[in-house]
């Protein structure tokens, strides 16, 4: 008896002792600077591999660096301004485009421009990202953010399904969508479908195409907006609304938890359509195989679209570098390291990521993504707002979802939207 | 659900009781010999040494938070951690917008629900498997850790089972079985659809917590003696009459302690609702979910970390448990059986 | 012949007893025997309802434990969850000891603030708090999450013991006290001991908690892999792997999880389901 009591004793004490002694599992730097890098991968995805690469032929070449990397994952986003907020150190930071603005923003990090100047890394990337990274900048002109894995929105299609149903020229207008779904249904297929996680980028492509991004922007930031109310949202209603009634939307649309319908419908060869990032491939890549056949094409234009039918959607996941950063000449250094053109090769080659610098080809997969970067006239921001307020998007999303599953009709979600934005 | 919030209110019970018995009979006292309770110096030391560091944790996170909290409700306040200095009185303005919220009134009426409906659920399933275990059933001992086994499951392994396979879709657990005994109209419910993602959730919280429940039943029905049945038994009463007369009057204590524990279990309700809707959707928010994502998360990307708002939702939150633990002890009194 | 009719309702009664015993073990069985074989088929087979179709894949077990850092997420829970149930221990044994021995002002004062203290929502607190943290910029470190669980739990630990101490019997310290024993020694070498049931059995209880615990856990430890726990580690194993379609490593991690806890569970069921009752209905 008196034993156990020792006993607890003891554990707490030398647990006690083992917690004081090695906070968090702190690795010893020695003489070396650190550069502290918060990625938004998880250690086990495949773009985490070639950073890892990078990283070690970073430190082979700068033997007075030693890199610690936080495989923090998407979750990420969650956490980086309180962490900054705290007084964390961190020298790159990495997200969603979105999520560094919204978040972060200029005061929050530390302007690159001067460090950027003259580097690889200035020289090397494509004009494109330069200005698109640029252009969020109060001055339009600094390096704040640096470009790190661009995106493009789109729809992507199966283009085995599109050739059996018959479909020669990709639809432009909205009757044109709705003839090629016909032809879909008619070869014994699913036309299209979507995930929750992206619910919003399908009636934001629609509502986008006629009300611009500044109406889109302010919709997604504010239910009290009058914008609910325009007859675009019961026009883009009664288009989703009579694709479910025709069933052009695969079974069960509207109730997929990413990824099902990504997984179970797309990539498995039953539906030919979904919406989604260019990122799609790599991640389906393991159940679709080599074989599969990727096709891309521009969001449809519906009626009264004051946008062109080339426009398209677009963003980026982000470097930046901290207010925080005690070691902001080693992160500029490792951040040149990741936009070499070994980095980039082995991103596009492994991970199926567009590059951010000139004179690479896309994969495959990508290659209609390239086509429509290329032909493109106009690129907005992912689903026409640079920021999404959660509180809109949790009604909004909500509603849409009974929409494609058929629980409500057009009419019922207007009223649900008329009744819950307020 | 935070277990020993569910426990500490049935032992808070047992403690009261006893303490009172206390009261009347005084406790062992370590005394001077003159008769009254003179403490010595020495011993004041060593008492506030050994209370001290219990009392001093209290004080910080709890007692002083929670004034802090309350009064963070009243304040618009830019950041989790801006100093005083930044706050701005904003007196009831935190309150009446988030009763202007559409989510929040949406978490609201989630909750309700959840309380109301699971709870019936999973104290009638958990009082029927007592019931049966109390009746003399060969195994009981295999059969209690069984049903007890998935509340020892990490919740996030537990929502991962359920929305990746029960309810999956296509080769789900739910649609084969469905299926193939031929119940279509079951087997075509898809329970991850807007319409039935609510009680998808509530139907595999209440199966994670049934257990649970199950074991406070058991131990409370255990406690009555055989011989109240015996006699039952010689008097011609059958399973139900010896349910209704004598198994449930006498665990009517214990019924009000389960009620308790669930109540602060379905209002602290948010594993389930971020595991079935990693964003926030109107579908599956609760109160908790909703303060989560206004203060720390944001499934949004806009920057609007409120913690104000959030303090004035924790307060709601608070004010929900003092009013249905008032309303628990109203309704069903304390009522003593001799036995 | 009425009697006889009894006899037989009453058995088959009590043959029916057992069918929602049976069914309710039959659902668990199969999920969670689907779920072990869904781990060992690959991604493709499992969307095709066709598990197993190649034989078995022990490479999502190794893909999964090597690709992730599960073995620091166990340390990480054992340490957090150890040092807590122990500290728990350490600050509310004696602080019961002197609410069940002593009288003093206050003494009911204290006893009901602790009530108090366990009926409070986490969400109440949790806000204040953790401005502290980052200001002293502890958000990220194991011993933050050693320091909340800990200090949370001691309400429900000082009134659970305070109980059992009252039932122990003051008698042996006395006599020790008078043989010159100090009082400090006389309650860990005599009182504590005596206690150790009640001991166990709270520890058993905090120990459950704590190691499943998600909410603190989530916005203490969520972004930063080095401290993360179980639960943590697990959803970023899930997150990760949903968005490379690995469903097969996605079922693998939930097995890696689930099984030491259910292992464990194997040999204390008893003990567990005691300390559980024990804590939770008075008698």
């Amino acid at each position: 008896m008196k034993n156990k009591a020792a006993k607890v004793l003891a554990m707490a004490l030398s647990a006690a002792m083992v917690l004081g002694t090695v906070p968090a599992f702190a690795e010893d730097g020695g003489d070396k600077q650190k550069v502290v890098y918060w990625a938004q991968w998880s250690e086990n995805e495949t773009q985490a591999e070639v950073l890892k690469d990078a990283i070690a032929r970073f430190e082979e070449n700068n033997p007075e660096y030693t890199v610690e990397v936080n495989w923090a994952g998407r979750e990420v986003r969650d956490i980086m301004r309180t962490s900054i907020d705290s007084g964390t150190v961190i020298d790159i930071i990495e997200s969603g485009y979105d999520r560094i603005l919204g978040q972060l923003g200029e005061d929050y990090l530390i302007d690159l421009t001067e460090y950027v100047a003259g580097t690889d890394f200035e020289a090397s990337i494509s004009e494109g990202m330069a200005s698109f990274a640029k252009g969020f900048t109060s001055t339009g002109d600094s390096w704040y953010y640096i470009p790190a894995q661009p995106f493009v929105g789109t729809i992507f299609y199966n283009k085995a399904i599109f050739r059996e149903a018959g479909i020669e020229a990709l639809p432009t207008t909205w009757a044109e969508f709705m003839d090629c779904c016909q032809k879909i249904v008619d070869a014994g297929y699913a036309p299209m479908t979507i995930d929750d996680a992206y619910m919003e980028c399908l009636y934001t492509a629609y509502l986008g195409m006629i009300m611009g991004t500044d109406s889109i922007e302010e919709m997604m930031n504010d239910s009290a907006s009058p914008l609910w109310d325009d007859p675009a949202v019961a026009q883009m209603a009664k288009d989703f609304g009579e694709m479910v009634e025709k069933g052009y939307f695969a079974e069960g649309t509207g109730s997929f938890v990413f990824p099902a319908a990504q997984n179970t419908e797309f990539a498995m060869g039953t539906t030919a359509m979904y919406y989604n990032g260019s990122w799609l491939p790599n991640e389906v890549a393991d159940i679709t195989g080599d074989e599969f056949e990727w096709g891309a094409m521009f969001f449809p234009a519906p009626e009264g679209a004051t946008e062109d039918y080339t426009t398209y959607t677009t963003g980026c996941q982000f470097y930046a570098v901290p207010k925080t950063a005690e070691n902001v000449e080693g992160a500029v250094k490792l951040i040149e390291e990741f936009t070499s053109l070994q980095t980039q090769t082995d991103l596009l080659e492994k991970c199926q990521c567009i590059p951010v610098i000139n004179g690479l080809e896309l994969p495959e997969s990508l290659a209609d993504c390239g086509t429509l970067m290329e032909t493109a006239t106009k690129a907005v921001p992912w689903c026409y707002a640079s920021t999404i307020s959660a509180e809109v998007k949790a009604v909004s999303n909500a509603s849409f979802a009974k929409l494609l599953s058929g629980e409500i009709d057009a009419d019922g979600f207007v009223q649900e939207i008329a009744d819950q934005m307020n | 659900m935070k277990a020993s919030v569910r426990i500490c209110e049935a032992q808070k019970r047992h403690n009261t009781e006893q303490f009172g018995a206390m009261g009347l009979k005084s406790p062992i006292v370590f005394t001077d010999g003159n008769g009254g309770v003179k403490v010595k110096h020495r011993e004041r030391l060593f008492m506030a040494g050994y209370l001290g560091p219990a009392v001093l944790c209290f004080l910080i996170i709890f007692a002083y938070p929670l004034i802090r909290t309350i009064l963070m409700s009243f304040f618009v306040i830019p950041g989790i951690s801006s100093p005083v200095s930044e706050w701005k009185f904003a007196g009831l303005d935190n309150y009446i917008g988030m009763f202007r919220n559409g989510v929040f009134l949406a978490s609201l009426n989630n909750i309700w629900r959840i309380w109301l409906i699971g709870g019936a659920l999973t104290l009638a399933i958990a009082l029927f498997y007592a019931v049966i275990l109390a009746s003399g059933v060969k195994g009981k001992k295999f059969w209690r850790s069984a049903i007890y086994l998935p509340n020892t499951v990490n919740a996030v392994a537990l929502a991962t089972m359920w929305l990746q396979y029960v309810f999956q879709n296509k080769f789900g657990l739910l649609k084969t079985l469905f299926t193939s005994l031929g119940w279509t109209s079951l087997a075509k419910i898809n329970w991850t659809s807007p319409k039935y993602l609510f009680w998808g959730m509530l139907l595999s919280y209440v199966f994670g917590s049934v257990g649970y429940f199950m074991l406070i039943f058991l131990a409370g029905i255990e406690r009555i003696p055989s011989d109240l049945y015996e006699s039952a038994r010689i008097d011609g009463a059958g399973a139900w009459v010896q349910f209704t007369r004598i198994t449930f009057p006498l665990i009517r204590d214990v019924f009000r302690t389960a009620l308790t524990l669930w109540t602060i279990g379905a209002v602290n309700f948010f594993t389930w609702a971020k595991m079935f809707s990693t964003r926030i959707s109107t579908i599956t928010v609760t109160p908790v979910y909703f303060l989560y994502d206004k203060v720390f998360g944001g499934s949004g990307t806009a920057s609007a970390i409120d913690a104000g708002g959030g303090a004035a939702v924790g307060v709601m939150i608070a004010v929900i448990v003092l009013i249905v633990h008032v309303a628990i002890n109203r309704l069903l009194k304390e009522e003593v059986y001799e036995y | 012949m009425k009697k006889h009719r009894r006899m037989t309702l009453g058995r088959v009664m009590g043959a029916l007893r057992y069918v929602p015993l049976v069914l309710w073990v039959a659902f668990w069985g199969a999920a969670l025997g689907w779920i072990l074989f869904a781990s060992f088929s690959t991604t493709r087979e499992i969307f095709s309802n066709n598990i197993l179709g190649s034989g078995l894949h022990f490479e999502n077990y190794i893909d999964s434990w090597k690709n992730n850092n599960v073995s620091h997420y166990f340390i990480n829970s054992i340490c957090i969850t150890g040092a807590s149930c122990a500290l728990i221990i350490l600050i509310s044994a004696p602080a019961s000891y002197i609410l069940a021995k002593k009288t003093f002002l206050g003494r009911n004062l204290v006893l009901n603030s602790f009530v108090v203290g366990m009926s409070i929502p986490q969400v109440m607190l949790i806000i204040p708090v953790y401005c502290w943290f980052v200001r002293a910029n502890l958000v990220g470190h194991l011993i933050t999450l050693v320091i909340l669980y800990t200090t949370l739990n001691i309400p429900y630990t000082v009134f659970f013991l305070t109980s059992f101490f009252a039932t122990v019997p003051s008698s042996l310290a006395e006599s020790a006290l008078i043989d010159g024993c100090t009082e400090g020694k006389a309650m860990w070498k005599i009182m504590m001991p005596m206690a150790s049931p009640g001991i166990i059995t709270v520890t058993i209880f905090n120990f459950m908690n704590i190691w499943n615990e998600y909410f603190i856990a989530l916005i203490f430890a969520n972004g930063n892999d080095k401290i993360r726990t179980l639960s943590m580690g697990l959803q970023n194993m899930i997150t990760s792997m949903t968005y490379t379609g690995d469903w097969a490593g996605l079922f693998a991690s939930i097995m890696i999880i689930f099984t030491p806890t259910f292992i464990l569970y194997l040999f204390l069921s008893e003990k567990i389901v005691a300390g559980i009752t024990g804590g939770g209905v008075k008698g």
